[in-house]
């Protein structure tokens, strides 16, 4: 059982490392542009993850401000997805905007995933946050734990159907997790 | 002190602007400056201070990580 | 500062009991008159008045040991201000302004030394009021330092030959040794924080990377055996323990094995596995089929392989006994051989008897003649004949004797006809012996193969009840014909009598023959039996690797699953959680020391840019240098250890730009004047913004010449303050001091030789 402290939820030994190794191929493949592939495929795990918890999840394709509307708790909520490897995560003018101007949203959440070891995954409540260098460690007190906590045993049950075939490109490794997501 | 006080959290002002960080930093000059406001005006007092403000994280990291050590030891 | 602090205090009387160098008679000093001039030889106590005064307002001095004795508990470090011997330090100050007059007395006791402890009573036209030297004149125990009382520490550091020690001088008495300090301060907590924090983010980071080393390592093996597991039969959806134990209790039906799986528990599948693994193992190896295999295999070789070595021995009996039928045939038989060459010998014997015979008759007749031949006679006489001792004539004699030799030993004689027939006789015998000997080794040989035959009839019916004692008792449908084919050779082979001589080989034969075909038949039905078997057997033994490459798989997932509560250790994340605070507070504090530095330097620059000024002002006034007539000071600050460092220079200047600071191009007694005008200019400023009125400078004359001194005493006398508080040794000095103030505005004490007894007194106290 994986107890949410301030420093978010921490993913499980399985689920850490091998999201890293899913950057690590992408980023040999692609070099630099890895990351935003790897950012890509995890907006497509998370999406998925919060699908199983909110079947009536919509999502925003393409550049579309927030990523999508969730009900995670018991709220309908504008969500910013984004993956950090070293704590630090750039938010947008645009992305605030999104998050907390986000249509017939009655809440607004950046769900934070930060890859470097021990793999974390935070669900905050960005009401207030501001635009800039946004460190998660720092605002323990906008974390959403019952939430972090739910969304992140669907990430891993997704990620563990989805297994080391993960550990692709970028569109056969969204396939694969459509996939999974579907026939589970 | 008063003048030096207010000279430092106008720079800071210029500075940081709006950074989080600000606050922080307004309150170790105050801090800092209440110390030499009393009298010890040693540099000693001044490191002592800050170390003071800063020692409640050092010493929760170091509990964390003596404690973690012994988890770890024992899960090993 | 208090409504009444607005008004300038002149301090008017200094009253000392048992204060340092001061016994308990005590002595009273009287500053009735702008200046007051301590004169006195060197230890005889000046400094200590002054000190008297700082100590009353402040509890403390500025003497380096006791100010940093403050924060330590030493008691004797305040202990030390009470003179030997006595039970406490007293010190009474009296000040007046505008016709108030404030009453300002500290006591401190030997049994408690602490300024704390203090008695400090201050009153204010009588009435008393809370004694802060900082809200009633303005001045704090630091600006006292600076300001009224630099001492001569501070003098003396100005002139001193270490530029070090000048700086810090000038950065206490521009008092910015303060924002020095906090800088200093600020960069050394910075570098201990810094150190500790390394300290602690290693041993963090070594946890993590221990932790991480582990979680690569287990993952990789995990990966392994998936792949392993996934090459075999299994499927993704069969990695799973619910999925393992149904595979398992499959597996344990197909093999007949009760197996325990307990929902998937990875012991009890182990410990399951290995159960299956001996029974599929068991089962390819090979039991039932198997060893009926090996006893068909067994009569097979009996059946035919020594029934074939047995026929050839029969065709080999059959073969020899035909040519002994011939050679008979051709030579006859032993006993007709055996006859003849008895009678072949009967007759060699006769012939050879004969033939020796004449051979005596020759040689007899031969020597005879060799006689008659030797003998000296004529032919045509008569000799005895050597045989028959008749009287011959010897040529009829030899010549009878020559007709007999030549019918007996002639080429055509008779003894050569005999030796022909000898000769012939002895062929023959030859010749019978062989032709007998050949009949007797062929009958011989025909014994022998004929026992060789029996002997291999006798081992198949001896192999025959071996196998026999090895077919089960009630043999099933395939081995049952092999088992009564048996049973029938050894009934036929009890028949045989123990010498072979009944041994019927016809009817074995064909017995044999059978066997051998009915044991082909069923060994065949029985492979194919064992080759399904071990097929079965096989796919069975697949299965159980298969099912041990997905216990493998999940043990080491559960060994990577172990981990997770080693990631998400509370105390792991909670240690970096505090040290992401600690690396932000350094942040800020770098930030703060930014800032401070900055400060630092504008506040030095902004003290310059005052005194500059009135630095040229007082040189000006106390030099009477014929060409550096002006002063200079400049300030440059740089960090230095961390900390900002100030460092000053202050020159004495000429009209065509030429300048000398201190150093071996200024005269000592310049440098004494330079730092006499830089102590006022300063000390200017600061006094401005107290409401005490008092200023004193101890022994400024150091390093001066008489005419100097005395330059010197006419300059500092008219400083403009309410009470100017001079000390010095040199009585030149204090004339010259007292004609530039006018004498009646002078009033000059004179301190006697300080004694252990007497303590510092002045002329006129006893």
């Amino acid at each position: 059982m994986m107890t949410v402290t301030s420093t978010g939820r921490p993913l499980s030994a399985f689920a850490g490392e091998l999201l890293s190794r899913v950057q690590e191929n992408l980023i040999d493949e692609m070099g630099d542009a890895g990351r935003g592939a790897f950012g890509r495929v995890v907006q497509e795990a998370v999406e998925l993850a919060m699908q199983v918890i909110d079947l009536g999840l919509r999502r925003n394709p393409g550049a579309g401000i927030p990523d999508c509307w969730c009900v995670l708790a018991s709220q309908r909520c504008a969500c910013e997805i984004k993956y950090t490897d070293d704590g630090k995560v750039a938010l947008g003018i645009r992305d605030v905007q999104g998050m907390q101007l986000g249509g017939d949203a009655d809440g607004s959440r950046l769900v934070v995933i930060d890859i470097q070891f021990p793999a974390r995954l935070w669900v905050l409540d960005a009401q207030n946050i501001e635009p800039g260098a946004f460190q998660a460690s720092g605002h323990a007190h906008l974390q959403e734990p019952d939430e972090a906590d739910r969304l992140a045993i669907q990430l891993e049950r997704l990620l563990r159907l989805a297994d080391t075939e993960l550990v692709t490109g970028e569109a056969d490794a969204k396939d694969l997790l459509r996939e999974v997501a579907r026939s589970s | 002190m008063d003048e030096i006080r207010e000279q430092m959290n106008c720079r800071l002002r210029e500075t940081l602007g709006d950074d989080t960080r600000r606050a922080d930093a307004e309150q170790l000059v105050a801090r800092v400056c209440d110390v030499l406001d009393q009298g010890d005006t040693s540099a000693e007092a001044v490191a002592e201070t800050v170390r003071e403000a800063l020692a409640s994280s050092l010493e929760q990291a170091e509990a964390a990580l003596a404690q973690a050590e012994q988890t770890l030891r024992g899960r090993a | 500062m208090s409504v009444v602090g607005q008004q300038t205090w002149s301090l008017c009387s200094i009253e000392i009991h048992g204060f340092l160098g001061v016994g308990d008679d005590g002595l009273t000093v009287q500053l009735d008159r702008p200046v007051t001039i301590l004169i006195g030889p060197n230890g005889s106590g000046k400094s200590t008045i002054l000190e008297a005064v700082e100590w009353a307002l402040f509890g403390i001095t500025a003497v380096g040991a006791a100010g940093e004795e403050l924060r330590t508990p030493n008691l004797d470090a305040h202990r030390m201000y009470i003179h030997r011997g006595s039970p406490e330090a007293a010190v009474h100050l009296e000040f007046a302004a505008d016709g108030h007059a404030l009453e300002w007395r500290r006591t401190r006791r030997h049994t408690k030394p602490r300024p704390g402890d203090d008695a400090v009573v201050c009153n204010l036209d009588g009435e008393p009021v809370v004694p802060d030297p900082n809200e009633l004149f303005g001045v704090t125990g630091e600006l006292f330092r600076r300001a009224v009382a630099p001492g001569q520490g501070a003098l003396q550091a100005l002139i001193s030959g270490d530029k070090t020690k000048r700086d810090a001088a000038l950065d206490r008495l521009f008092g910015v040794e303060l924002l020095n300090n906090l800088t200093l301060g600020l960069s050394k907590a910075r570098f201990d924080l810094e150190s500790e924090r390394r300290g602690l983010r290693a041993k963090l980071d070594g946890f993590r990377s221990g932790l991480r080393s582990e979680i690569t390592r287990r993952f990789d093996e995990r990966t392994a055996a998936r792949s392993a597991a996934l090459d075999g039969e299994a499927t993704a959806e069969m990695l799973t323990p619910a999925a393992a134990a149904a595979s398992a209790e499959a597996l344990g039906s197909e093999l007949e094995v009760a197996v325990e799986t307990r929902g998937g528990d990875l012991a009890t599948l182990r410990e399951t596995f290995a159960s299956l693994r001996t029974t599929a193992d068991a089962r390819w190896s090979g039991t039932g089929p198997g060893e009926r295999e090996t006893r068909l295999l067994e009569v097979a070789q009996t059946a035919t392989a020594h029934r074939d070595r047995w026929q050839k021995a029969v065709s080999d009996r059959l073969d020899e006994e035909t040519e002994f039928g011939s050679l008979v045939e051709s030579t006859g038989t032993e006993e007709h051989l055996d006859m003849e060459l008895g009678a072949s010998k009967d007759k060699l014997a006769q012939l050879e008897a004969s033939l020796n015979a004449m051979n005596s008759r020759i040689a007899v007749l031969s020597s005879a003649r060799e006689w008659i031949a030797a003998q000296p006679v004529s032919p045509e006489e008569e000799i005895e004949c050597p045989v028959c001792e008749r009287p011959m004539i010897e040529s009829e004699l030899a010549g009878l004797i020559d007709v007999v030799l030549a019918s007996l030993a002639g080429a055509d004689g008779e003894a050569s006809a005999v030796q022909e027939r000898v000769e012939g006789a002895r062929k023959q015998i030859r010749e019978l012996s062989a032709n007998l000997d050949a009949v007797s080794q062929k009958r011989e040989q025909v014994g022998t193969l004929a026992k060789r035959e029996q002997a291999l009839a006798t081992d198949i019916i001896h192999r025959l009840r071996g196998h026999a004692g090895q077919l089960p008792a009630q043999p099933d449908v395939v081995e049952a014909p092999v088992a009564t084919l048996v049973k029938e050779v050894l009934l036929l082979g009890a028949s045989i009598a123990p010498d072979g001589s009944s041994l019927p080989t016809p009817a074995l034969n064909d017995l044999l023959g059978r066997l051998a075909v009915a044991t082909r038949s069923a060994l065949q039905q029985t492979q194919g039996e064992i080759a399904q078997t071990r097929e079965a057997a096989q796919a069975a033994r697949e299965k159980v690797l298969s099912l041990e490459r997905t216990i493998r798989f999940l043990e080491a997932e559960a060994q990577l699953d172990e981990l997770d509560s080693a990631v998400g250790n509370v105390e792991l994340a909670t240690a970096s959680a505090a040290l992401d605070a600690v690396d932000s507070g350094v942040e800020t504090l770098l930030a703060v020391i930014q800032v401070a530095d900055g400060v630092s330097q504008a506040e030095a620059q902004a003290r310059i840019a005052d005194v500059a000024p009135r630095l040229s002002s007082w040189y000006e006034r106390l030099s009477s240098h014929d060409s550096l007539r002006g002063a200079r000071i400049d300030v440059t600050t740089r960090r230095d250890r961390g900390g900002s460092r100030n460092s000053y220079s202050i020159c004495a200047t000429s009209d065509d730009g030429w300048e000398t600071g201190a150093g071996p191009m200024l005269s000592g007694g310049y440098q004494t004047v330079l730092a006499v005008a830089a102590l006022c200019a300063l000390s200017d400023d600061e006094r401005s913004r107290t409401s005490l009125g008092l200023l004193a400078l101890d022994e400024p004359t150091q390093s001066l010449d008489p005419d100097m001194t005395t330059r010197m005493g006419h300059a500092v006398a008219r400083i403009n303050v309410p009470r100017l508080f001079l000390t010095t040794t040199e009585e030149t000095f204090a004339d010259a001091a007292t004609e530039g103030a006018g004498a009646s505005q002078v009033r000059v004490i004179r301190l006697r030789d300080w004694t252990a007894a007497g303590g510092t007194r002045t002329e006129g106290n006893p």
